[in-house]
């Protein structure tokens, strides 16, 4: 047997222990394979530069990044279950050297095995995933096609990660402490401490964090509060201070605080002394203290999976409203009084309509374009024509005196206390020759967003009388009740007049904006979900890998309660509730945290996100029930087979 | 000559609570020596060894081994110092799960870059002399904790060492599979001349050595010779161990 020989029989024999490894490597490299075989198809790579390539690569690299995390973390764990066989082997004569040849050797042998299978999975299931990808784009079908880039480019980054870790890790070995090598991975008869202050700690940050996500909802209700409010809000870069205390205090949640509880459940003899409380209470303080790391990162990986999925699904269920919002006509045709074209082009557009059988409304407003002293345009436009959309629109008739106006908003988002030109008192016509008096704000976006910034609207009387003209525009909008199926219309309008001619004239409609933001949003639907499968998965892996790196060392501790009686029943009440606490802890805390994240995500939505939050929670809820009660029983056949001898 | 020389050695474990688990320990052992270390539970045997295996470096005092102090060299020359110099035997034989009989053997010979020619020729040998060479393919879990021993035993010299160091090898074995162990301890000591030191708690297994050191506390107890019966040797370490006050349960320990 050479060195080489050996290596290769270790990997080849122990496939129980290098299983678990194996797996999770070929899961994370099938699914970085399947999202580059999206990223490289021919047709989503010739629209270069677009916002789905741009989104499709970001996930491309959150993936990549996750990789590394997570083949790093399995290979740790991996290689704490196999410390006692490197005792074994230094004690037998292998030098370090030669050891962490050892492991890279398996490691690479492992991460070569782990490429090939994983981007064979991945070719079978990348088809699956163009199609979903297609249906959710429209684009009809994206063709399956032998995808050459992916391959090289999964191949040749996991090959990097392999060979970086197969480098690094090596020296976590502790090669000279032979003898803590021996004995296992560690020892279950030492003190554990914990730290009150520290454990006070993890309730302030995690308060904290979330009382500044909160902290907008919780204006107006009392001016203390108030102060406290502001500042907040005055505070630079909020969301990463908020984060970072909540990843701290998730942390010190894990590392004290459950510690802290679980010994008051110790002092507490009526409850510690009661069946088998003593068991898995005194075994899950060592659980939670050795596993700190494990549980901390799958409570931060299912809190951005929850978030990111709530998200887009919030997101996507509300585009339809948003690009309402966005156009409240379905079709708008602006003309600067220079477009000579003007009749013909509105009589192209009329024609195209009925052509093809649309029942319309057709509103015409006149605007007038200024300067203001501070070089800020201003748009103006008059009551009557206003009104008239407003009808369309289902908004109040406005009757202003001649010394008053109504400023609009130009974007949907539209926010008086932040909105500088909507917060005007008064405005300045003609060079300060006409004074307005600002007599409030219209609740909606009257042709579409960003159209016509700083508009104000005045009485008739004092719209005739405006003497500097910088610019007249005519602005046509249709109110199409079937807008939905105007594409191919627009499609068809799009070869005659184009998008518009710079001074000339350009127009803009409901459909276009609606479909872009729609293929977005799935598009963002898809990346979050997939995503966020990805780092549950991941996260419910982590639990199963230690669970399965401990089962080793359980084993001894149940032989020995067997032996003194431990029914195999009691066992089960033991294992199932550490189990439990390992699974649900995290998952709970991930909710709460999800939660306040959704707070944030609901001022920047202008919608309650409620309703999504509670479908995501519930959905991950049945999924992390499933998980546990397949583990559980996995991990309790596994000790039966030990109780029954 | 001297293999092993340990000068005043002493071991304090702990870093605020101290412990001494060993307390000027002096000790010669000559080439071709068999001998044995015993002590209740607790006094320290095993840190002995470990001191002694160049795995547990002592907190004060010298280790020679071969007239040469391991814990002076660097990591890759200790490895070397290993490999080609000391033979390891422990209680629960250590096997490489993954390996079979075979290829733990000759893990030692692999680990120095032997050729697979010599190694097949050290394996039969080695094999014959333990009686196991019709279960050299056979995985860990395929053999009885005799067979296990024997293995470990075989892998511990397959590279001739100079010193063959066992912790307890007999304590996991029941007395019929410890006695054959022990008469190969015997035999492979007096036809190798294999210097052998073993820590034991079982008074039988002890009688079969040249010479038994005690230890009690960490502190040096007592020592005797064999004569010529090993019958009398045992009757004078069972006296040894009466004197030494260890509980009666140590006699006859049986771990879970
Ligand atoms: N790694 C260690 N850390 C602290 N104390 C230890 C360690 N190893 C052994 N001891 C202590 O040293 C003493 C001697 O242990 P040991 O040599 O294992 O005894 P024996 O093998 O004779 O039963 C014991 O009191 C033990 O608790
Ligand atoms: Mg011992």
């Amino acid at each position: 047997m050479t060195f080489r020989q050996f290596a290769f029989n270790n990997v080849k024999r122990n496939t129980r222990v290098y299983l678990a490894y194996f797996l999770s490597s070929v899961f994370t490299i099938m699914v970085f394979f399947s999202f580059a075989v999206n990223l490289f198809h021919p047709v989503i790579a010739s629209r270069r530069g677009g916002a789905i390539e741009l989104i499709l690569g970001q996930t491309e690299v959150a993936i990549l990044v996750f990789s590394v995390l997570f083949v790093f973390i399995s290979v740790n764990a991996f290689l704490k279950v196999r410390s006692k066989e490197f005792g074994i082997l230094l004690i037998l004569g292998m030098s370090p050297k030669q050891l962490r040849r050892l492991v890279f050797l398996e490691n690479m042998l492992i991460g070569c095995v782990a490429i090939i299978v994983g981007i064979t999975i991945g070719l079978v299931f990348s088809k699956l995933f163009l199609m979903l990808l297609s249906s959710l784009l429209s684009y009809g079908s994206l063709s399956f096609y032998f995808p050459v880039k992916a391959i090289l480019l999964t191949a040749g980054v996991f090959i990097l990660i392999f060979l970086g870790i197969s480098a690094i890790t090596p020296r976590i070995i502790r090669t000279n402490s032979i003898i803590t090598l021996l004995k296992g991975v560690k020892k279950a008869n030492r003190e554990i401490k914990f730290s009150i202050i520290q454990s006070l700690a993890a309730l302030l940050l995690l308060g904290s964090g979330y009382f500044m996500a909160l902290s907008p909802k919780l204006y107006d209700l009392n001016p203390f509060l108030d102060r406290v409010v502001l500042f907040i809000e005055r505070l630079p870069y909020t969301e990463v201070i908020l984060t970072t205390f909540v990843v701290i205090g998730t942390y010190l949640f894990f590392s004290q605080l459950s510690i802290l509880v679980l010994h008051r459940l110790k002092e507490n003899k009526k409850f510690y002394l009661k069946k088998t409380n003593m068991l898995w209470v005194s075994d899950l303080i060592y659980r939670i203290r050795d596993n700190t790391r494990m549980l901390f990162l799958v409570t931060v990986l299912s809190a951005v999976a929850f978030t990111a999925i709530t998200g887009v699904y919030a997101l996507s269920s509300v585009v339809k409203d948003e690009s309402l919002k966005d156009n409240p006509f379905a079709l708008t045709f602006t003309s600067y009084s220079s477009n000579a074209h003007e009749e013909e082009q509105i009589k192209i557009i009329e024609e195209m309509l009925d052509s093809h059988g649309f029942k319309y409304e057709k509103y015409k407003s006149e605007v007038i374009k200024q300067t203001a002293k501070d070089n800020q345009p201003i748009h103006i436009i008059k009551q009557s024509d206003y009104n008239n959309r407003a009808a369309a629109l289902g908004l109040e008739q406005e009757v202003l005196d001649k010394d008053q106006a109504l400023m609009v908003p130009v974007y949907v988002r539209f926010d008086p206390k932040r909105d500088k030109t909507l917060s005007q008192k008064n405005i300045a016509l003609d060079n300060g020759e006409i004074n307005l008096e600002v007599a409030g704000v219209a609740p909606k976006v009257i042709f579409y967003s960003g159209l016509f910034r700083n508009l104000v609207v005045v009485s008739d009387e004092t719209y005739e009388k405006i003497k500097n003209i910088q610019e007249k525009y005519h602005s046509y909008s249709y109110d199409i009740p079937d807008w939905l199926n105007t594409l191919e219309v627009t499609e068809k309008l799009r070869e005659e007049l184009g998008v518009g001619e710079p001074g000339r004239y350009y127009w803009s409609t409901r459909i276009e904006g609606y479909i872009l933001e729609n293929q977005n949003k799935k598009i963002f639907l898809y990346v979050g979900f997939f995503l966020g499968a990805i780092f549950f998965l991941g996260a419910g892996s982590f639990l199963y890998f230690r669970l399965y790196t401990d089962l080793n060392q359980e084993k001894d501790k149940y032989i020995g309660l067997a032996k003194i009686g431990l029914s195999f029943q009691e066992m089960k009440r033991v294992a199932g509730i550490q189990i439990a606490v390992l699974f649900f802890v995290p998952y709970i805390l991930a909710s709460i945290h999800t939660y306040f994240a959704i707070a944030v995500l609901q001022t920047v939505l202008y919608s309650s996100v409620l309703k999504q939050f509670f479908v995501v929670i519930g959905a991950f809820l049945m999924l992390n029930i499933i998980y546990y009660f397949s583990v559980r029983s996995r991990y309790l056949n596994y000790l039966k087979g030990f109780t029954v001898r | 000559m001297e293999i092993l020389k340990l000068k005043h050695i002493s071991k304090i474990y702990g870093e605020r609570v101290q412990h001494s688990a060993l307390q000027d320990i002096n000790l010669t052992i000559e080439k071709g020596e068999f001998v044995g270390i015993m002590g209740p539970s607790g006094s320290g045997k095993t840190t002995l060894l470990n001191v002694i295996s160049t795995i547990d470096p002592p907190t004060s005092g010298e280790v020679l081994l071969n007239g040469e102090n391991p814990y002076k060299l660097e990591s890759s020359q200790l490895a070397l110092f290993r490999r080609r110099k000391l033979g390891f035997v422990f209680q629960d034989f250590n096997l490489i799960d993954t390996l079979t009989i075979g290829e733990n053997i000759v893990l030692p010979l692999t680990l120095d870059g032997h050729q697979v020619s010599t190694m097949d020729k050290k394996l039969q040998e080695v094999a014959q002399r333990l009686n196991i060479e019709n279960i050299l393919t056979k995985r860990t879990y395929e053999i009885s904790g005799g067979q296990a021993q024997r293995t470990a035993i075989a892998r511990a010299i397959i590279h001739s060492p100079l010193l063959l160091l066992a912790d307890e090898p007999t304590g996991n074995l029941d007395s019929k599979a410890a006695k054959d162990v022990m008469v190969l301890f015997e035999k492979i000591n007096r036809e190798t001349g294999v210097t052998t030191v073993m820590v034991t708690h079982d008074p039988k297994s002890a009688s079969y050595c040249h010479r038994v050191i005690f230890i009690k506390d960490g502190r040096f107890y007592n020592e005797i010779h064999r004569g010529d019966s090993r019958r009398k040797f045992y009757q004078q370490i069972l006296d040894v161990l009466s004197l030494l006050g260890g509980e009666a349960d140590d006699l006859s320990a049986i771990r879970l």
